[in-house]
Order: structure tokens, then sequence, then C-alpha cells
């Protein structure tokens, strides 16, 4: 009797112990998802000619053929040997997503398109070329000559700045106007950094301003990057009178840094602006260190 | 949550109203015990000097035990950080002051439980049934067990076969939807001391989780911490004679655990263990002398999904693979040469590999890392009765030597999501380091109930695996890899003594104080990478930039009030502090000279009492953890907590037990280190079965 009451105990046991023990897998059939072009007006979804500067959009339509959901679009622009890859940061088992292009400086730029999957699935490659029209020339640029900007921590100069109206603003201006400063300078003692140009949307630390009104806490945050620029003269810059020396020294707007660090006189910068505005800008002095200035200049293509 | 509390009310109610079988009185607290950790060979704990605890399995049944980490708190100067409970990924022991669990050697039957690798020693594999033992030794013991042993030594002996057929089988069932159980059978077939025993077990929990986000903070993406874990063991042993036998055990372990985040992937962010370890011992008696000999390998997969938004609602996901190995070869030889000499000496050999592999799945990042370290180590220890016979001399000496090789990463394709600025492959040259670690303790007999003893240690630790190779984002901000890492050192000087004055009261104490050179601390380079987001992440790296010193004092009382009643009390404390700081050159100069060390509450108090009584087995304790700084700088603190835990118990029908742990009974959550909310009040109910 005692074996038999010992027996059913640990049958109870074991089926209440395997019973919740039973797990399910999930499964992933490895599938690789679909991409293609989106063929609606005023989209290019072939091989087109276009004029320097001018703007296109392509729009693409991916699905996952799985149960895993696509996690990733790869575009890869092609300007002569350079390549540059932008992720997107998604998770759908479909997508539309439309991209504007603006034409460059290269005879023929190859644009091409894939998805990845959850699992690591990926598209095949969907691409198309634009090639230069070569009765097109260059476009006009605006010069800003000179612009001062004080460090965080100078009374006497502002250290904000809005090329859209060619002016400075003091912290307590800067935070009033929001919408309109793109660029900013500071001084971090961290040495890597020191001397840095940004935009507000830059990740700066409210520790740099000791303020409230500090980019931190803005809520209209303009978001330029920048690519340094080592092997342009200073000649380059002074004599560029088009936007080819700005074209041809442009990058993908995600593939550039959020802050143009350690400047020093003679340095230049291409920057990008969110809304696809593109510039250059050369570093002409610099004096002291958050209660100093820096002096610099911009040139830009027309809007 | 209410439910639970009304059962709970019911079921104590009824152990209480109810007597419980004279059986269970039989239980016997123990005062005295053997122990063999501290010098390899069986000695009377109260008889050595060293602080040493032991934990017998008495006082783990009657202990409310949800991990067998818990059981640690009832030791001095033993911290436990464990601040979600049953969901945290891994509890961090640390000893003596000092910082990072893997300071503190953990065994289990001998076996390293510390991965050459590194990453958190695992405490979820060790089901708390099958052990038979605990035993604890303070201070730093390199001398015998070579690297890790700094702040002390924990060692897991798990239960052998005592009868022909025999086991048990529990669930339970508890908060947050809690529920699980475990069986085990054992046996043996023995006659004139030869013959075969077996032991099978497993075990299986589950729970839904809380959320630890503290409510201000909460988010769309915070989710339960979920959990499912289980695991089975096999032991098979064959015994010659008394002295000499065979044995081979392995062990299954698989673990899931949500990490607290769900954003799209229905499982959310989630850690997933896999862990396999075999061993084969043998004991022989050779040349008069009892040999041990042990190889093992154990083997832990790792997988992570880590899903997130960053701060500029940029959706991430990751999944990160890594696999460590473990194996190795120690013998150890002790033997009598003479009444006044016991003899033991020793060779190991311990081997670990790493290789990771994060895959951005939101973009097209790739971090692949590899490397391996081989360590061989040698000892001797002797074991001296003095004339007259009340002075006790112990000295022992090892000398480890370790190498570094096959180590590379590579990082494909990367982007703001990892930092680095283009692909690349980089092989890391090979290194190779010793440390020669000796002790020496002195214990005189002042009376026959009082034991005082001097004794200088040395301890140290090897750069970790994931420290000298692996690269990537962690929680603090982003890590590179430094292949140039050297081990740590530590001389620990003690005074301590043992008081026995009769069979129920045992106090033992020591103060001491310990320097150590060398020391690894990971420190912000004082440059950032942009990960995309808000935050910049502060770029961190791991080297030999400290010397440090603690300074300190522990006291352990067990006093046996009543045959059916042990009241336990301990305190400690330690001021761990940088006594200088030497940055390389990558490192900025921070002024740390004379700051605490980080994650190390100064004072640790715990009280608690065992009654049995014919109704019911009680056991409640309590527990103080000091306020402890967070950060190297020290600019933040993470507050004191206190915590009572209560298990109540009764036996009926001869095999069976029902039970009740309490954890966190006042439901007093805290703020961990990580800014996160502990789970509270934690109930657990459950029927053991005994066969």
């Amino acid at each position: 009797m005692r074996i038999a009451i010992n027996f059913i105990t640990i049958v109870t046991f074991l089926a209440v112990f395997c019973f919740v023990g039973c797990t399910k897998d999930k499964q992933h059939p490895g599938l690789k998802p679909e991409i293609m072009f989106l063929k609606t007006a005023g989209l290019i979804s072939s091989d087109t000619i276009l004029a320097i500067n001018q703007k296109v959009k392509i729009g693409i339509e991916a699905s996952s053929k799985s149960s895993a959901p696509i996690t990733q679009l790869t575009v890869i622009s092609s300007f002569d040997e350079n390549t540059t890859s932008i992720d997107s940061g998604l998770y759908s088992s479909e997508f539309q997503y439309t991209i504007e292009i603006t034409k460059g400086l290269a005879e023929t730029e190859h644009w091409r398109l894939y998805v990845k999957d959850r699992d690591g699935n990926y598209s095949d490659t969907i691409g198309l070329k634009l090639f230069k029209d070569e009765n097109s020339g260059f476009g006009p640029i605006q010069s800003f000559e000179n612009i001062v900007l004080g460090g965080q921590f100078n009374p006497g100069q502002g250290s904000f700045y809005s090329y859209e109206t060619n002016h400075t603003y003091t912290i307590t201006e800067a935070y009033n106007n929001q919408q309109l400063i793109d660029l900013l300078y500071y001084f971090d003692l961290v040495e890597a950094d020191a001397h840095t140009i940004a935009s507000p949307g830059a990740n700066i630390d409210q520790a740099i301003y000791n303020s409230d009104l500090a980019p931190a806490n803005w809520t209209n945050r303009t978001t330029l990057r920048f690519e340094y620029l080592p092997e342009l003269t200073q000649e380059d810059f002074e004599t560029c009178t088009n936007d080819s020396l700005i074209l041809s020294n442009t990058f993908v707007f995600g593939s550039g840094k959020r802050k143009a660090k350690n400047l020093s006189p003679g340095q230049m910068y291409a920057f990008v602006s969110e809304t696809n505005e593109k510039g250059i800008f050369l570093i002409r002095q610099r004096q002291g260190d958050a209660d100093g200035i820096i002096q610099f200049s911009i040139k830009m293509q027309e809007p | 949550m209410k439910k639970l509390l009304i059962l709970t009310y019911f079921t104590f109610t009824i152990i209480c109203l109810s007597g419980q079988t004279q059986d269970s009185l039989k239980r016997e607290i123990e005062l005295g015990e053997i122990v063999v950790t501290a010098t390899r060979t069986y000695r009377q704990a109260n008889d050595l000097p060293v602080q040493t605890n032991s934990i017998s399995a008495k006082m783990i049944q009657n202990f409310p035990v949800l991990n067998i980490d818990d059981v640690l708190k009832t030791t001095a100067n033993v911290f436990v950080n464990r601040s979600w409970g049953i969901f945290s990924k891994n509890a961090a022991v640390t000893m003596r002051g000092l910082e990072s669990s893997d300071r503190t050697l953990i065994l289990i039957d001998g076996l390293p439980k510390n991965r050459l690798a590194g990453g958190s020693v695992n405490w979820h594999n060790i089901n708390p049934d099958q052990i038979e033992k605990i035993e604890i030794i303070k201070g730093p013991a390199s001398a015998l067990y070579g690297n890790n042993a700094m702040g002390g030594v924990i060692n897991i002996i798990t239960k052998k076969p005592q009868t022909d057929l025999g086991g048990n089988a529990r669930v339970f069932y508890g908060s947050h939807n809690t529920l699980g159980g475990s069986v085990s059978a054992a046996g043996r077939k023995f006659g004139n001391d030869r013959g075969f025993y077996w032991q099978v077990t497993g075990n299986y929990r589950r729970g839904d989780g809380y959320v630890f986000e503290l409510p201000e903070f909460l988010d769309e993406t915070d989710a339960k911490t979920k959990l499912d874990e289980g695991g089975g063991s096999l032991k098979l042993g064959y015994q010659f004679n008394k002295y000499n036998n065979i044995e081979f055990a392995m062990d299954h372990y698989q673990e899931k655990r949500g990490a607290g985040r769900q954003v799209y992937d229905p499982d959310g962010s989630f850690d997933e263990y896999l862990t396999n370890t075999f061993r084969i011992t043998a004991n022989n008696l050779i040349a008069g002398g009892l040999l041990q000999s042990t190889i093992y390998y154990s083997a832990e997969n790792y997988y992570g999904q880590k899903e997130s938004f960053n701060e500029s609602k940029e959706f991430k996901l990751l999944d990160a693979y890594t696999d460590r190995e473990d194996f190795g070869l120690m013998s150890n030889w002790s033997k009598r040469l003479s009444a006044k000499h016991l003899l033991t000496a020793g060779i190991e050999v311990k081997a670990g590999t790493m290789k990771s592999h994060e895959i951005y799945r939101t973009s097209p990042d790739e971090i692949e890392a590899a490397s391996k370290m081989i360590i061989y180590g040698i000892y001797l220890q002797d074991e001296i009765k003095l004339s007259p016979e009340k002075w006790q001399l112990i000295a022992g000496i090892r000398a480890d030597f370790s190498n570094f090789f096959q180590g590379w990463q590579r990082v494909t394709n990367p982007t703001k999501s990892t930092g680095f600025e283009e692909s690349f492959y980089e092989d890391f040259p090979e290194t190779s380091w010793s440390a020669l670690s000796p002790k020496i303790a002195l214990q005189y007999q002042l009376i026959q109930q009082l034991e005082t003893y001097v004794s200088v240690g040395t301890g140290f630790k090897p750069a970790k695996l994931k420290d000298l190779s692996q690269s990537g984002k962690i929680n603090k901000g982003f890590r590179l890899a430094n292949p140039n890492v050297k081990p740590e050192y530590l001389t620990n000087f003690e005074w301590g003594f043992h008081f026995d004055p009769n069979n129920k009261f045992r106090l033992s104490g020591a103060i001491y104080h310990s320097i150590g050179r060398d020391f690894q601390y990971s420190i912000g380079t004082g440059d950032s990478v942009d990960t995309g987001g808000n935050s910049l992440k502060p770029v961190i790296l791991t080297d030999n930039v400290a010397e440090i010193s603690v300074t300190g004092g522990e006291l352990s009382m067990h006093y046996l009030v009543h045959p059916q009643v042990l009241f336990q009390a301990s305190y400690s404390y330690n001021n761990s502090v940088i006594t200088s700081y030497i940055p390389n050159i990558n490192m900025p100069d921070y002024n740390l000279s004379g700051k605490k060390m980080t994650e190390v509450p100064p004072q640790l108090f715990y009280a608690g009492v065992f009654w049995q009584n014919k109704y019911f087995n009680l056991n409640i304790n309590c527990s103080f953890i000091d306020e402890q700084w967070f950060d190297v700088e020290n600019t933040i603190k993470v507050d004191s907590w206190f915590l009572i835990n209560a298990r109540i118990s009764r036996i009926f029908a001869k095999q069976y037990e029902i039970y009740i742990d309490i954890q966190d009974l006042l439901d007093n959550p805290y703020v961990d280190r990580k800014g996160q909310l502990s789970p509270g009040r934690f109930i657990i109910g459950g029927i053991n079965f005994k066969f």
C-alpha cells in the first residue's frame, strides 16, 4: 500500500512538472523577404537622366515572406567609389518607404536597395541608375562671411546662429527662436571635443551650458550633420562661386557626424541638414575657450 | 496579490492549528561542523585560523530560499545583490568589501563556477534541494585556489545518495503567477563499503514577473520580467572501498529571463542561457595520502535579444550570442606525514574560451570576438602542530602561470549603432603573466574555548576574456576591448578569534586590512560615441588603474537558545577605498584617490531565528544593507534597504511538508543600483514529498 501511495504521488508530481515544463519554440522558416519599386505618380522606378541638383523621389515596397518581420532597409548610393548605408529602424511584415534624392556631380549614380528581416534573411537587391544630364550646369550659392559666435560663457557674444536670418543669438534669444537656430558653438572640457560647432539636435549635454535654456531642453531642434574635409584647401573655398565644390564634397545625411569637434583655423567641414540643405564652412580664427569666440564663413546652396 | 495573501493566511492558519509529526523534531540544529574548503583537508571549523561558515542542508530546508544564494545572506560579510528576486538575471555575491562578484571564488563540488571568460556566476542552475552543505571561507585563498579567491571562497557541496532508494518531489506556486516543481531520485547498491550509486534530478520554474521601472519613468515599452527555466542532472558513481571511488556527474540547465522591455517582439528583450557541465572525479588512497582528481568541462551558451527605442524613437534590435567554455584538470593530494605535519599538494590546469557575435538587426553592424586563456597552477601547503600543542601554523604557497592567446575581434559595417568609424579586423597580441600567492597563518589556543589567530594571505584575479577582447555596447556605455589588462593582486593582514564556550554558543570575528594593487577598474576614457538617440554613450575601458585598501571587521554569533531555537546574527563593516589612481595613457586624470569603491555597502547586518516546535518550523530573519556608491567618482548613492523574510513549514504524514516562503514581509520595495525596483513582498507556497 505504501509503495502504491509513493508511486501515485511521484506520478502526480511528474505530471505537473511536465505540464508546466513544456514550452514552444518560435519557428523561423528562413524565406527571404521581397522588395520592389513603387510605380506611382511622382516616383521614379527605372534609370533616369537628371540635371545636377535636380530632386527626385524613389519609393519601395517590401514584404516579409516568413514570420520574421523586416527590421532593416539599406540604401546604397555609389558616388564614384563611395558607398553609404543607411538604417532606418523598422519592425514590420510589410512597409512602403520613400527617399528623396538630389542628383550630384557624378556622371552615373547607382542607387541600390535591399531589406533584411529579423532572422538575417536578405532580400534581392533592386537598383536604378541616375545619369547626369550633359547640358546641366552648377547652381548658385549664398555666402555668409566672418560669422562670429561666442563660447557658451561669453557674456558679450551670442553662441547660436541662423543662416536663414544671418543673425547670432544669445541663449535666451535662441531659446525663444528655437525653430530658427541652425548652428551653435561651445567649448567642451573633454580634450577630444574642445571647440565644437554643432546643431541644436546634436545630443549636447546640458552640463555644457549649466542652464535650463540649454538645447537639451528645447522642443524644436534642428539637426545638421557634418563631415571633415581635410583635402580641401582654403583657396578652394575662397574661389568657390557655384555649388560644384559643395556637391563634390557632400554626403548622405545619415552618414555624417552630429558635431564638428576640436576645431582650429583653416579647417573645413561639409554640412547637410535634415531638409537636405548643403554647405561648407571654413574656420577663420578662434580665441579663448568657453568665454572666447570662433569666427567662420559659410558657403551653401541657394534654397 | 490579494487572493494570494488570503490563501497565505489560510495556509498559515492550518499550519499553526494542527500538530506536526514528531519526526520533524528529530532535526538537529548543529553548531560545530567539519569543513574541507579552508585547507582542502577535513578540519573542524572552529579549529582553523580563518573565518569560516558552514550552512547545512537542514538550514537550507528551513530558510526562505528561492535561489541558493539567498541563504548566503546569513553569513557575515557576504553581500548578495539580487534586487529583482527570482527574476534577476543573476546575483552578485561579493565578500569582504570587494566589489564585483568575480573577486569571490565560487565552487560547486570543488569545481570553479567563475568562468575565465567573465560574466556572472550562474546561481540559478543550483537546485537548493540537492545541496548537502555550503562552506564559506573568508579572506583571500589564492594560495590554495588560485584565481578569483580574493574576498573568499564559497564551496557548494552536493548530496550523495544515503539510502538504497530515495528522493523527493516538490511543487510550488506564488506571487506573480510563479509556479514550478522539482523531482529527484537517488539510490545505491552497497555491500561492505563497495557498490554503485546514482542520482537523477529535474526542476522547472516559470513566472510572469513584474515591472521594475519606477512609476515616474514608465513608458509603453516597460514590460514584466518574465521567467522560464529548468534543468536536470545525473550523477553516477562507484565506491570501491572507503577511500576509493569514481564519480561521473552531468548537469543541464536552460533559462530565459525577461529584461523588462518589450517593443515589437512578443518576447521583448530577454536573456537566455543554456549550460552543460560534465565532470569525472576520482578519489584514491595513494602512497598513504588521499588523492582527489577531477576533470571537467562546462559550456554556457548565451543568447540575448535586446529591443528598445532610443530617445529619438528609433527602434533598435540586437541579437547577442556568447559561447563560453571552461575545462580543466585538478589534482589534490593530502597526506599526514607525522603527528605534526599534514601536507597538501596539487596541480591545476584551467582553460577558458570565449566567442561572441553581436548582430544588429536594425542596422548592418556586426561585432565578433574570440579569445582563449589557460592557467597552470601548482601549490603546496603544510598544516603544522607546533610545540606546545596550543600553537598551530598553516603555511602555503601557490604559483600560477597563464597565457592569453588567439584573441581577435572583427567589426563589420559599423554605423552609429556601434559607434565604430569603419570595418576592421584586429588580432590581439598573445600575453602571459604569473602570480605567486603565499599564505601563512598562526593560531594560538588561549583557553580550550578561545582560539585566536593572525594571518597574512594573498589573492589575485586575472583579467576576464570579455574585458581583454570584447568591444561593444554595455549598460553603462560603450566598452572597448583592452588586451593589455593584467591580473590584480590583494594582500590581507588579519587577526581573528573563535569563542566556543559550550555547545550552545559560538562567537567568531576578525579585523583585517587588505591592500590591493593593479586593481582592474572600468573607467570612462573621456570620449563618447554617438549611438543614436539624445544621449551620448561614454567609452569605457577596463585596465589596472587603482590601488585600493579595505579595512574592516566582522562578527558572527550563533546561539542555541533552546534545543529547538537557534538565533544567528552577524555584522560587518568595510571601509573600501581607492588609495591611488594611476590612469593609463587613454584615460583622463580623474581625482579618484580617497574615493570609496562602488557597490560596496560599508555595513551589513543580519539576524535570524529558527524555531522548531510540534506545530511548525519557523525561520524569520532580517537583513540591513547599508547605502553604497554607484559611481567611481562618488556622486550617486544607492539608498540602504532593510528586509524581513520568513519561512513557515510543517511536516505531516511523515513524508509531506507544506511550506510558505515570504520575502520582504513588510512589502517595502527598494531601488537598486540600476535605479530599478525590487519586487516587494514575494510569497511562494509549496508541497514537498519525500520518499
